[in-house]
């Protein structure tokens, strides 16, 4: 295309107006609009946030002042229920599984620790709630319940944890060769720290094992 | 307009103008490459920066902390700097990644939370509660303002609501604690046969072609270095202080001289101030106005308006403004040097000058002082006893070393002339070398170096004076040995001896592997204990982990044994040091029992392992983060 002289441009542009300009005035809309909703959304999310905070740190008070189960309990699920995708929910049923394992309720324990590995916040906290389930299952016994509960992809960071459980469980099972691997491997795990390492050391040298000595 | 620029376009005119606009976008991209990361940089986490003064800050706190916990006890061995910077750091790197964390995660305080904290500090209370003024003055003197320090402690919050949320839910059942006093509270019941290499030991046995023979593969044993004998004078001051003697009115002369510069402390003083407040980088005209201003108020309250109602409206310091100025008392060294200065210039009731600050432009009021606190003559008349007796001995080891100087330097070949002028006895050393001796004159490295000097060694003149602290030594060389190797006959003894406990080692080693044989093949402990050189010792329900008068590797290796089987105890055979040996026989492994422990010690047990899972779950947290974050460390800089 080629223009002849300035009005013929001025021309073109309120041409080229009339053909986009809805398209355009659209768009504009669209995107202010983007903006404002994002920040409602995001002002929405940070005060759930803090309602959380401020439920959960009620919660807490209770839990630490050891009050009786029931109240424990009724509030601990009224936060999950109302704020299931916040870290609070995750790490108010940690405390729920604790206090009900405590008062030697496994079962219930299960159902919170089991929430968590399903809908809980974030890979990490899936982790620990994870390695914490096959714990109590162990304690009740139940001990391929406990190792299926610890399959899982990637174990980053908990490497020498996942490894130190199933030596317990296997070594429940008297399998104390499966029980020596798992535990030299959790040796070898790069995120093994003194005092569990010395723990672990422990239960190899009791099953007359040299801790330092390589595999056979 | 438009048509002319777009013709243009097609030509040099385009050229010049894309140029332009490129320069600055190409140069910046070379800057950041040349330049790369700042070199206050220590590491990055996902971008975000620690700088290496960050690292030494939290180093030195921590430092402090261990010399404030141990005092002199603090080895430096122990404790490495290299690797307590690399912990700082990694406690800072570990912070950033729980801050991001938790701020990702959504973790949030909401504002009445965060008022209580605030609120609940004690630093911030006055009179038992919280007071607003001392909250904005702290934070003031701090550099901070109050949203930086608000979000601070928001963080610091969340941080903890997370780890006290992961650590303290750690869950633990009794299985648990049952498995771990099982191997804890273990006993084992076992006995053992102790050799000794003494028994052995018979240097008698040691051949004479043995000996040549290690003597002739061991010349490096036998090398003794090139080697000197010294003879020398010594003055001392210790002598000397005890001739010294100091008059009550000297004492009291000196006290007179010093007592104004030494032991007066000036009396502390009540001030009020009226701050100007003018930014540091102000222009003259600026502190010119505020000096104006002040000049004017000053000559107001000459006149007999109240310095505290002018503070009340005009100052700029909200932390004493309503209170008519006031600071209360200041002592040395709290203030700026500036306001300080002036504030010690001033008799009570005066009004300084104007005075710059980097605050601004001060007035200050001093409103009582404290009289000057003179330290009395009996408080310090001994010390100043002491310093005079110093000065004077220093005085005359001074000239005793000149003189000293000048007997050796002029009779360079001998020491007799300085030991008689100066009746000091001649003393003598023992052999040393270029290493010096672990005792005597010649372990100080000085002595050694003059001793070993050319003019000295080469030319055997006197040395000069020595300062070795509190004593001065004269040195000349007595006597001189080269380098040599020993003869075996000079070394005889020595090697026979060290043979014969090789030997005596060997045969006690052989001895315990044949013991070990034949417990496995059934013989009875009792007989064997009959051999010479063995002795055999019973070691009942021992307790792992608690003290018991036998050798340490042998409980050890009792401890690590397999379980003796139902018909035949497990053997192993162990070495002690020392050239001991032993050979264990274990009966018996009795599992720790959870019945038999009371309440309170389970609870130490499930404590032990709720901490152990709690830090465990954490550094688990941690070390997941930190593979999932970019996490970069520049190692040259910490």
């Amino acid at each position: 295309m080629s223009y002849g002289s300035d009005e013929e441009q001025i021309e073109a542009i309120k041409r080229w107006w009339r053909e986009n300009g809805k398209a355009v005035v659209a768009g504009v809309i669209l995107a202010v609009g983007g903006v404002v909703g994002w920040q409602f959304w995001d002002t929405h999310r940070e005060n759930v946030a803090r309602e959380a905070s401020n439920e959960y740190l009620v919660f807490l008070e209770q839990v630490q002042a050891d009050a009786d189960s029931q109240t424990v309990v009724a509030r601990g699920e009224a936060i999950v229920d109302q704020y299931g995708n916040t870290t609070y929910a995750t790490l108010t049923s940690f405390w729920l599984a604790q206090f009900l394992a405590e008062r030697g309720d496994y079962e219930a324990a299960e159902q919170h620790l089991r929430w968590v590995v399903q809908h809980g916040d974030s890979d990490n906290l899936r982790h620990i709630a994870r390695l914490r389930l096959g714990r109590l299952l162990l304690g009740a016994g139940e001990y391929q319940a406990a190792l299926d509960a610890l399959r899982t992809g990637s174990e980053g960071g908990f490497r020498s944890q996942y490894q130190e459980l199933r030596g317990d469980i296997y070594l429940a099972q008297g399998e104390s060769a499966a029980a020596e691997r798992a535990y030299r491997s959790a040796l070898s795990a790069a995120d093994i720290d003194g005092q569990r390492r010395s723990l672990i050391e422990l239960k190899l040298v009791d099953m007359g094992v040299e801790p330092s000595e390589p595999l056979s | 307009m438009l048509l002319a620029i777009r013709d243009r376009a097609k030509g040099w005119f385009a050229w010049v103008i894309i140029v332009l606009i490129a320069i600055p976008f190409a140069f910046f991209g070379v800057y950041n490459y040349l330049s790369g990361p700042s070199p206050n940089i220590a590491a990055q986490v996902n971008g975000e920066d620690i700088l290496v003064s960050e690292v030494t800050n939290r180093y030195r706190q921590q430092r402090q902390q261990l010399e404030a916990q141990f005092g002199d006890q603090l080895d430096p061995a122990i404790f490495d700097d290299d690797e307590m910077r690399r912990n700082a750091l990694e406690q800072l790197i570990n912070e950033r990644l729980l801050a991001e964390y938790v701020d990702k995660r959504g973790l949030r305080i909401s504002d009445e939370r965060l008022r209580a904290l605030v609120r609940s500090q004690e630093v911030f209370h006055e009179d038992g509660r919280f007071s607003s003024a001392r909250y904005e003055q702290l934070l003031r003197n701090a550099g901070m303002r109050p949203e930086v320090y608000e979000a601070r402690v928001r963080n610091a919050e969340v941080i903890e609501q997370l780890q006290l949320g992961v650590f303290g839910t750690a869950l633990v059942t009794n299985s648990d604690i049952e498995r771990l006093i099982r191997i804890d509270r273990q006993s084992r019941d076992f006995a053992y046969l102790a050799i000794d290499r003494q028994a052995f030991y018979d240097p008698a046995s040691v051949t004479e072609e043995a000996m040549q023979a290690f003597y002739n593969d061991n010349q490096a044993l036998f090398q003794r270095p090139e080697q000197v004998r010294l003879a020398y004078v010594e003055l001392q001051e210790a002598r000397l202080r005890q001739g010294v003697e100091v008059s009550e009115g000297d004492i009291r002369e000196r006290y007179n001289e010093v007592r104004d510069s030494r032991f007066t402390r000036e009396g502390d003083r009540a001030v009020r101030h009226i701050l100007i407040s003018v930014p540091e980088g102000a222009s003259q005209a600026e502190v010119e106005a505020a000096r104006e201003q002040l000049n004017q108020m000053r000559a107001d309250i000459a006149e007999g308006m109240s310095f505290e109602d002018l503070a009340r409206e005009y100052s700029d310091d909200p932390g004493s403004a309503n209170r008519g100025g006031d600071l209360g008392v200041i002592r040395r060294g709290q203030m700026v040097d500036e306001f300080e200065e002036a504030a010690y210039m001033l008799n009570e009731g005066e009004v300084s000058p104007p005075v710059r600050t980097p605050f601004g432009v001060h007035l200050i009021q001093v409103y009582n002082v404290e009289p000057d606190r003179v330290r009395p003559f009996e408080e310090v008349r001994d010390r100043l006893e002491q310093e005079l007796v110093a000065e004077r001995v220093g005085h005359r080891i001074h000239e005793l070393v000149e003189q000293l100087n000048n007997l050796t330097y002029e009779h360079a070949e001998s020491l007799e002339p300085a030991s008689e002028a100066m009746g000091l006895d001649i003393q003598h050393t023992d052999w040393f070398s270029r290493d010096g001796a672990d005792s005597g004159l010649a372990s100080n490295s000085a002595v050694v170096q003059q001793a070993f000097s050319d003019e000295v060694l080469q030319h055997g003149y006197n040395s000069e004076a020595i300062d070795l602290g509190g004593r001065h030594v004269v040195v000349r060389v007595e006597e001189h040995r080269p380098a040599t190797t020993l003869p075996l006959e000079e070394v005889a003894e020595e090697v026979r001896s060290r043979l014969a406990r090789e030997q005596a080692e060997d045969r006690a080693r052989e001895l315990a592997a044949e013991l070990r044989e034949r417990l496995e093949a059934g013989d009875s402990l009792e007989s064997l204990a009959e051999l010479d050189g063995v002795t055999a010792h019973e070691a009942d329900t021992v307790v792992r982990g608690s003290g018991t008068n036998h050798p340490g590797a042998v409980v050890r290796q009792a401890f690590m044994m397999s379980r003796p089987s139902e018909d035949a105890p497990s053997v192993a055979d162990v070495q002690v040091g020392n050239g001991r040996y032993a050979v264990i026989q274990l009966h018996n492994v009795t599992d720790g029992d959870i019945e038999a422990l009371d309440e309170g010690e389970r609870e130490q047990y499930r404590m032990l392992l709720q901490q152990a899972y709690g830090q465990a779950a954490l550094a688990g947290l941690l070390a997941d983060l930190r593979e999932e974050a970019n996490v970069r460390v520049y190692e040259d800089r910490i």
